[in-house]
């Protein structure tokens, strides 16, 4: 009975294809909104983990409190950097200064963001935070005017990608381009050009700010430990608590519960998507029985049992939904794999969206769920339809 | 044994916006196993109403309609469900062909809802195509035939599980009088050839005489 009423049923849906199709379409719409964006947010916490991992958990970093693109606050100084490397719980203070300046390559000139950081700390630079060179030499046994760029500001900034080798004048100041890093995969990073700390200085004429510092914790020293030291030893100097105390379980922490905040939105405009096409179906179904009253008439005078028609009817809404939620799965991750190559583009090549079996399986299934559900109504109204009465219609 | 079929002072009684139309005033009929009869009277004098009462499609106002002894208000729907498959076999004037399903596919529905296995029912439904001539037809679409084999397709229906009764109210109706004539034959092989219980509603007098027994029907009831 199941496989016959089955064959009965895509016969029907066969008969009015559009009605049928659009009808799946209502479904497709609210699967592939799903879909989609739950594989774009997981993309996003995979991302966000990738970078916390290269972060790394033994960091602490300092900067000026506030809400404005990086290197444009001051609050912190050099007299800050000397107290903090005088902590016993670090092993050092690495301060760095970014910027804005004028860059002048072949001749073409554009701006740039550039990050001015102590020479000194050049090894520490590649072993401790994983800043690995694709091309050339990083600031190993580099001389006081070299660059080395980030991957998109090699390639972006100037009308010809940028070459190792060549000068590059940065506020006037002639300097060596000597490598390039690989990409982070977010285009603040990408973006910026790494250059020994005077010449940051003398470019942006700051003597004495700085826009970040780079703390490392000693071996057995907790990051709340870490950030308590750095809070007393700052709160003389900066009474009035001007800048912030970022370790990497705060961020993480900040990060998941705004990732929440986008889940919890997800999962609302997912369910608002899956009732839409819940009553899509429901309105077709109901418009079905509307529609095939008569035939419900004639199956009911040929022997069909109310349960026969209860069944048919929801079959049909499932298959519908099963259709939709299929090619909504389909749709959903095209839609997820077109924004992971817009992010690409755009430099956020951190972001991947994975085909994930649960997601598939969730959003078919909900799908399914949801046709039921809708189907259910329609069908018991077939069902109950009065024989006579349904021969009239 | 008995009657095949027996309306006891049946009444059936519409309300229409507080307005009571008496389709059916007692009416009293008695239909013995293997009779051919036919049941003419003009229009609005109740004879769909009595056949959607034998048929089970619908249930008395007052009185009795009992098929085979059994009072069919007693039963439940599920019972009449299998009434209306198994032991009914229904021909109506508008054909009421499944307009997605093939000619074959259609006269198999009957079965499909008895539980008889997919094999079972395309040989038998190919075999009653091919009685009413239409074994050419089997996958073509109501749309795509015309009326006189609609209402072939529909009798091979109505006998798909082999019922006692055929119910044919005014199966000509839709059909030039030559077709009518080839489908009114048709019918009178059912009845002679396979001993089936007919009743043949008609408001024609010349039709009404296919049959064995003639009965005329008035403002509800038997003249
Ligand atoms: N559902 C209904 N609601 C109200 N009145 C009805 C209904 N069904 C039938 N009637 C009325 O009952 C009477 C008998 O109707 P019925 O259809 O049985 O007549 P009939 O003899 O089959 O007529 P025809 O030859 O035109 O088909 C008519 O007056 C009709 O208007
Ligand atoms: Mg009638």
């Amino acid at each position: 009975m199941r496989a016959d009423a089955l064959s009965l049923v895509l016969s029907g849906l066969r008969g009015r294809p559009l009605r049928a199709w659009l009808t799946v379409l209502g479904v497709v719409i609210g699967v592939a909104a799903v879909v989609s964006l739950i594989a774009v947010s997981q993309g996003l916490k995979h991302a966000i983990g990738a970078q916390f991992e290269r972060f790394g958990t033994n960091r602490i970093e300092v900067m000026p409190r506030g809400f404005a693109p990086p290197g444009t606050l001051k609050g912190l100084t050099v007299r800050d950097v000397e107290r903090l490397d005088a902590l016993p719980e670090f092993e050092y203070a690495v301060p760095y200064l970014l910027g804005r300046a004028v860059l002048e390559y072949k001749g073409e000139v554009s701006g740039g963001n550039i990050m001015g950081f102590p020479l000194e700390y050049r090894k520490q630079l590649r072993d401790d935070f994983g800043i690995d060179i694709a091309r050339g030499q990083g600031f190993g046994d580099a001389t006081s005017d070299a660059v080395v760029l980030g991957d998109l500001a090699a390639k972006e900034l100037f009308e010809s990608e940028m070459r190792i080798g060549d000068n590059l004048l940065v506020a006037g100041r002639k300097l060596h381009i000597i490598g390039v890093m690989e990409p982070f995969g977010n285009p603040e990073d990408d973006y910026s050009i790494m250059l020994p700390m005077d010449v940051a200085r003398e470019a942006l004429g700051d003597e004495q700010g700085v826009s970040l510092i780079d703390l490392k914790l000693k071996k057995g020293v907790s990051s709340a430990a870490g950030a308590e030291s750095v809070q007393r030893a700052l709160d003389r100097t900066h009474p009035s608590e001007d800048y912030q105390v970022l370790t990497a379980e705060q961020l993480q922490e900040q990060f998941n519960s705004l990732l929440g905040v986008v889940q919890a939105i997800i999962v609302g405009i997912a369910g608002i998507s899956l009732v839409v096409g819940g009553v899509g179906i429901m309105n077709a179904m109901f418009t079905a029985v509307l529609d095939r009253t008569r035939e419900i008439g004639v199956m009911k005078a040929v022997g069909a049992s109310p349960r026969s028609i209860a069944i048919l009817f929801l079959m049909e809404a499932a298959i519908v939904a099963a259709a939709g939620g299929l090619l909504g799965v389909g749709l959903g991750f095209g839609i997820a794999l077109l924004i992971q190559a817009i992010a690409a583009a755009s430099g956020f090549g951190l972001l991947t969206v994975t085909m994930e079996p649960w997601l598939v399986i969730l959003g078919i299934g909900f799908a399914m769920l949801t046709g039921v559900l809708s189907g259910a109504l329609p069908a018991r109204q077939a069902a109950a339809l009065q024989p006579v009465e349904a021969l009239r219609a | 044994m008995p009657p095949v079929i027996e309306l006891r002072d049946v009444w059936k009684t519409y309300r229409m916006s507080g307005v009571e139309v008496h389709a059916l005033r007692g009416l009293s009929l008695t239909v013995e196993q293997g009779e051919f009869l036919s049941l003419r009277g003009p229009s609005g004098s109740g004879k769909s109403t009595a056949m959607h009462l034998i048929g089970c499609l619908d249930l008395p106002s007052r009185g009795k309609v009992l098929l085979k002894g059994k009072d069919i208000a007693q039963l439940p729907e599920s019972s009449l469900a299998r009434i209306r498959g198994k032991t009914i076999g229904f021909v109506f004037q508008q054909f009421n062909l499944i307009p997605t399903l093939s000619a074959l596919d259609n006269v198999c529905l009957p079965m499909l809802f008895q539980g008889v296995s997919r094999e079972k029912r395309e040989q038998r439904g190919r075999s009653l195509l091919e009685r009413m001539s239409l074994s050419d037809r089997l996958r073509h679409l109501p749309a795509e035939l015309s009326g006189g084999q609609l209402q072939r397709v529909a009798i091979a229906r109505a006998l798909a599980n082999d019922p006692e009764v055929i119910l044919a109210d005014e199966p000509t109706g839709n059909l030039d009088s030559a077709t009518g004539k080839s489908v009114l034959e048709l019918i009178g092989n059912l009845h002679r050839e396979d001993g089936k219980t007919i009743i043949l509603v008609t408001h024609d007098q010349e039709i009404a005489r296919y049959a064995k027994r003639e009965e005329y029907i008035l403002d509800g009831r038997l003249r």
